[in-house]
């Protein structure tokens, strides 16, 4: 089991810093130093993330913007243990922060459409995860 | 081999991305599903960017192709690609006989459009002829999520010859003396049957200079001639499963044999008894000493111990007559034993060189130390009735041959 610690801790911090404003969602950290150690754990925290902030009802932009702190967390421990160059780091957060946008960008859609066309895209991002998921899962 | 495909570490964060959404149903709370999109740009930016042809150029650098059995060498690896690849992984085809001893056959490489790399590592290079078939390239994204393999046939080849020892060849014919050279020899000969051109040596009479060579070449050559008292020397190896441990040993004796034939002019032939026999026909010469140094460098043990039939086919044949033999040979096998009678019996002159097979074997235990101790006088006995036939030299080979031969000789 190959531990290599370089930038991984830098979003953790930034992620344990913003939950300190939300103390419910605290004991997820626990979880954290596990990614150090493989992928899989790190897996399970970010799915114990996701699980808190829905549990929680913490969305918006800062339940995002935690989900994506996360997502780099536990990629940037993946590439550190594989000694990854600097611009791995970059792609990955830069691809993890587009999120971000995107969901403004569905925010500002859902404001001028009617109520019902929320439920739309809703649907229309399942159906689209599941047509994603397809491609990725075939060879 | 597939093509492109998903990794264990796609696939897990792929679950963790539809937990995600079931948890967002679960707890009715579906708008939430937003909070997968990072997963999502992810996926969607290593698929969209990151796919690609694996368009790379390798190629192998070999210092030269025949190496020193027991040398260290760099072989290096030029990479150049023909399109960005963030995270290449190689694999190099080294053979298990080749040991690394710095670096390692994987390498990770992150290339830019037309960047050439070079990359190396170092190994020990084993007795034997070593082949390396291909490359093996697997790509995979900066992320990790995918892979793509592929396979480069890149062939090269390197022979790890024998360790060659500065010995001085055993002779027990009597009255035939090779003509030039330092070995002492009663009368200087002089054929009469132009042979070759070759380097002058002391002793040498002046009238044998070659002065065309000698002006061309710009150092003193002489004429070298057919003599009727050469001496032709024939090796006969004894690949034997049953001598395996000392395979290595009889092989280095037969090249430091063959460089002192090949120092003093004399004509030699090797009898490479594997299962399938080698014979290199008896010959002088620089392009002769290398072919049978190459044949040597292949050497396994063979499974069919048949020594006595193969130089019995031989002797007939192919040896010449009144040639020194000289036979490398643990003599373990009833087969090798009843070859030297054979040899003895057509009117050979031999010399066996006997590597003692117990003396390369370290024992574990007491009783290990105690059964080499019994093989060992056994094969003993052997060789002491084996002495009519011909002069054994008994070789330990933790000491070096030319111990065990000057040990022998001065008795």
């Amino acid at each position: 089991m190959k531990i290599g610690i370089r930038f991984s801790p830098i979003p953790l911090v930034i992620m344990a810093f913003i939950l300190l404003g939300y103390k419910d969602l605290l004991p997820v950290l626990a979880f954290a130093p596990l990614a150090f150690f493989s992928y899989f754990f790190g897996t399970l925290f970010l799915i114990a993330l996701m699980g808190f902030l829905v549990y929680y009802k913490v969305g918006g932009i800062e339940g995002l913007f935690l989900v994506v702190l996360g997502l780099i967390f536990i990629e940037s421990a993946y590439l550190d243990r594989e000694k990854a160059p600097r611009e791995h780091y970059l792609i990955v957060t830069v691809a993890s922060l587009l999120a971000i946008p995107t969901y403004i960008l569905i925010g500002g859609l859902s404001a001028v459409m009617p109520k019902f066309e929320v439920t739309a895209i809703a649907v229309l991002v399942l159906i689209s995860l599941y047509l994603f998921s397809r491609m990725v899962t075939s060879d | 081999m597939r093509e492109f495909y998903p990794t264990g570490k796609a696939l897990q964060l792929l679950l963790a991305l539809w937990l995600g959404v079931l948890m967002a149903f679960f707890t009715l709370r579906w708008d939430m599903i937003y909070l997968t999109l990072p997963i999502m740009w992810l996926f969607f930016i290593a698929i969209a960017f990151f796919k690609p042809r694996l368009d790379v150029e390798i190629e192998r650098i070999l210092p030269h192709d025949r190496i020193l059995e027991g040398e260290i060498i760099e072989v290096k690896l030029k990479v150049k690609s023909k399109e960005r690849v963030p995270s290449l992984k190689i694999t190099e085809d080294v053979s298990e006989e080749l040991e690394i001893v710095e670096g390692s056959k994987e390498f990770l490489l992150s290339l830019k459009k037309d960047e050439v790399r070079e990359v190396s590592y170092k190994i020990k290079v084993r007795r034997g002829v070593h082949k390396f078939n291909k490359i093996r390239m697997s790509y995979q994204d900066p992320f990790g999520f995918f892979k793509k393999d592929k396979e480069i046939e890149l062939y090269g080849e390197l022979i790890g010859v024998p360790l060659i020892e500065d010995i001085i060849t055993p002779y027990s014919t009597k009255g035939t003396k090779i003509t030039v050279g330092p070995l002492p020899s009663p009368r200087i000969g002089e054929g009469v049957e132009f042979h070759a051109i070759r380097e002058y040596q002391s002793g040498d009479p002046f009238k044998i200079i070659n002065w065309k060579a000698t002006a061309k070449l710009g150092k003193i050559m002489s004429n070298e001639y057919e003599s009727e008292r050469k001496v032709d020397i024939v090796i006969v190896l004894d690949a034997g499963y049953q001598g395996a441990e000392v395979i290595d040993y009889s092989v280095r004796a037969a090249a430091s044999l063959m460089l002192d034939s090949l120092k003093n002019g004399t004509s030699f032939g090797l009898l490479l008894s594997e299962s399938v026999p080698l014979w290199a026909r008896v010959d002088y010469g620089k392009r002769h000493f290398f072919k049978c140094v190459d044949l040597l460098s292949t050497a396994k043990p063979g499974k069919n111990n048949l020594i006595a039939y193969q130089v019995e086919h031989l002797i007939r044949t192919r040896f010449p007559a009144n040639a020194q033999i000289i036979y490398i040979s643990p003599l373990v096998s009833e087969e090798s034993r009843k070859a030297l009678k054979m040899m003895y019996h057509y009117g050979y002159k031999i010399i066996v060189i006997s590597p003692d097979p117990y003396s390369a074997l370290k024992p574990k235990s007491k009783e290990e130390d105690l059964a080499i101790k019994i093989l060992g006088l056994r094969r003993k006995a052997y060789l002491r009735k084996l002495s009519p036939y011909a002069l054994v030299i008994d070789w330990d080979v933790t000491k070096p041959l030319k111990t065990a031969i000057s040990e022998v000789i001065r008795l």
